[in-house]
């Protein structure tokens, strides 16, 4: 058992022992699809340009030699070239070709914010179902979806003045709708099935809201928005969106997977965790707002996606095991690659006309909740 | 085992380490802590009391077996000695502490405590789950240590499921789980350790197992033992002491064959029996169960 290696090099093995050959499949998998969903999403678009001219501006040498290029897109012009600036980089000024800047500046931040919804969605899910000890907990059943698409409606028609602080919004009616599940759930404790029921009660209420705030639109384009807001959609974001949801991404992501380890140890039930010595309540608490920001994150940009937190987690554990460490970092893979799919399929359907995405992840995961139902008899406890 | 020992003392020696191999060898110089109840009430809600009862003392490095009939209160005890439920009035107390004094993660590295229903996800392994048991001796950040795989390897190999160490709980049976679900609580290293109902639903082999690694662990290493037992039978061969409850309230209480008589198997239990005397404690014929009026 004694080992002769150096301590650092034992470390860093005893740091990664948890990854193991399935789950660098789901990850080597997963990037694979994005990679190809992506290069098929930025084939499409009003300026028809062959496939060839395509690839050809998605790996243009100007932009990968260019990092100012990409820290301009991501961070934005002004903080792009601050940044650009600060890390030593070149801050000139680049001059792309027509199909560059059409493939980089329009098509990509659709890819981009494809995969930064689908892993909030997923690690978002993942922390749910952990926190909740139940298989079909997720944000969209646990009615936190609809709690955030509620707040953002009233932000777009009633406060239109607070836009820029939507996804921080988003989690707050996703907080407020999942402390109502919660409680109207409690009955000295809570079961996957109540909690299911009083989502879907929940849900039904602010749906309904959703709904009834369309009467107070002033004019039919805002609507519009709003029903593509609470179907989830991708169509039209900007590198806006990017730079709106990655600095949180960069938050729940790394915090979920440091939690790892308590999310494994409440799965061993409220009683066992407390023997062994965690504040329940507290990191219930702690992980079941980073969940929230993480889905308030992916709302706030797409709208509400369904089923995506639902199915993923679900899935990677099929294929890595429960173990939590596993199971998020399976989820921030898989994630992205499921909404980055269904986006394609949701852009390709009924071409020339777009699908907004959320009816795809629908059509992709009733079906999958049904069978969820069928294959376990009993509604699944975690 | 005394090969996992070992192996921990050639690392790299921390005080904790060289206690740990110091207790497994000779037992330490350390006292074992017991718990004591002192007049306490304990009550769910805004009920009456489930139970009350003066003066209780599970004493220190020994066996004791909280015995009785169904809801005579054994568990509602067990949760107060936890302190998962605080007394209306009186207290328990662990080392001469209140238990509700001390921090969660604290007790949970000084009192361990095996729970009657577990579950663990089906894709756990054995030793992932018995890893576990180290939770309250990591600190957020921190990796596994070698202590901490000293221990995991010492739990695995006291409760004797090395063999078992690489399955999925989901695939054992449900005695082999509950070894798991031990050598879980083992590898906590506590002083004191309470298990509620750890032999119910287990099949005979399995309950004598569960028992005996028990038993095992308080002779080498002093852990003072509470154990909550469904079978009175097996609680006088197994403990050094019973604590007998009836309706919340202790009939008798000290070593078994003191306890154990007639009477009580009459009173408390609702049987009318033969006591005999072995040379392991006493034995309980029962002969038929009385009429409750």
């Amino acid at each position: 058992m004694a080992s002769e290696t150096g301590e650092a090099s034992l470390g860093l093995r005893d740091a990664l022992s948890w990854v193991d050959t399935p789950l660098v499949t789901v990850c080597v998998g997963s990037l694979a699809v994005v990679l190809a969903a992506g290069l098929v999403q930025v084939s499409f678009g009003t300026f028809t340009m062959p496939l060839s001219a395509v690839w050809g501006a998605v790996f243009d040498p100007i932009v990968w030699t260019n990092p100012q290029v990409l820290l301009r897109l991501f961070l934005g012009e002004g903080l792009g070239t601050e940044a650009a600036g600060l890390l030593g980089l070149s801050t000139a000024p680049v001059d792309l070709p027509k199909e560059t800047l059409i493939v980089w500046q329009i098509r990509m931040p659709r890819v981009v914010v494809a995969v930064l919804v689908g892993a909030n969605l997923a690690v978002s899910g993942a922390v749910f179902q952990a926190v909740t000890r139940n298989e079909l907990a997720s944000p969209y059943i646990l009615g936190v979806s609809s709690g955030a698409g509620l707040a953002i409606l009233l932000t777009l028609i009633v406060f239109a003045e607070l836009a820029f602080m939507l996804p921080l919004i988003a989690a707050g009616g996703g907080a407020v709708a999942f402390a109502l599940v919660y409680a109207i759930a409690w009955k000295g404790g809570t079961t996957p099935v109540r909690l299911v029921l009083a989502g879907v009660i929940v849900s039904t209420v602010f749906g309904s809201l959703q709904t009834a705030l369309f009467f107070f639109a002033d004019d039919l384009g805002v609507v519009q928005t709003a029903i593509a807001w609470t179907t989830g959609s991708l169509t039209g974001v900007d590198w806006e969106q990017v730079r709106m949801a990655l600095p949180w991404t960069l938050v729940t992501v790394p915090v979920t997977l440091v939690g790892a380890r308590q999310l494994n140890v409440l799965l061993l039930g409220e009683r066992t965790a407390r023997s062994l010595g965690m504040s329940v309540e507290r990191v219930r608490f702690a992980l079941s707002g980073v969940a929230v920001l993480a889905a308030g994150t992916a709302i706030a940009v797409a709208g509400i996606v369904g089923f995506v937190g639902l199915i993923v987690p679900h899935m990677v554990r099929q294929l890595v095991g429960s173990d939590y460490k596993r199971l998020v970092v399976g989820s921030a893979f898989a994630g992205p690659a499921l909404v980055a799919l269904a986006d394609v399929g949701a852009r390709l359907a009924l071409s020339p006309a777009q699908l907004p995405v959320g009816i795809l992840t629908g059509l992709i995961g009733g079906p999958y909740f049904l069978y969820l139902m069928r294959r376990q008899g009993a509604l699944g406890e975690l | 085992m005394s090969l996992f020992g070992i192996g921990a003392v050639g690392a790299t020696g921390s005080d904790h380490e060289t206690n740990a191999a110091a207790s497994t060898a000779s037992d330490g110089g350390d006292e074992p802590p017991d718990l004591t109840v002192e007049d306490v009430a304990l009550s769910y809600g805004d009920d009456d009391p489930v139970v009350e009862t003066d003066k209780l003392v599970v004493p220190a490095g020994e066996v004791t077996a909280l015995v009785g009939p169904n809801g005579s209160g054994k568990s509602t005890l067990l949760k107060a000695m936890d302190a998962e439920l605080n007394p209306d009035r009186g207290a328990v107390r662990f080392d001469g502490r209140r238990v509700d004094e001390y921090g969660t993660s604290e007790l949970a590295t000084r009192l361990g405590l095996l729970s009657q229903e577990n579950t663990a996800p089906d894709s756990t392994t054995v030793r992932e789950l018995v890893t576990y048991g180290r939770y309250p001796h990591r600190g957020f950040f921190e990796g596994l240590s070698e202590t901490d795989e000293a221990a995991i390897d010492r739990a695995i190999g006291r409760v004797g499921i090395g063999h078992l160490a690489d399955r999925n709980v989901g695939d054992l049976s449900g005695g082999q789980r509950q070894l798991a679900w031990l050598a879980m609580v083992f590898a906590q290293e506590t002083d004191a350790l309470l298990l509620d109902e750890p032999t119910t639903y287990l099949d005979l082999h399995h309950q004598l197992r569960v028992l005996d690694a028990a038993r095992e662990l308080n002779r080498e290493r002093g852990v003072t033992v509470c154990v909550v037992l469904h079978d009175i039978g097996q609680a006088a061969r197994f403990a050094d002491n019973l604590i007998a409850l009836e309706d919340g309230t202790p009939y008798e209480w000290g070593p078994p064959d003191e306890v154990i008589t007639p009477d009580l198997l009459a009173e408390v239990f609702g049987v009318e029996a033969e006591v005999g005397f072995g040379s392991e404690g006493p034995t309980i014929v029962p002969r038929r169960a009385i009429d409750d009026d």
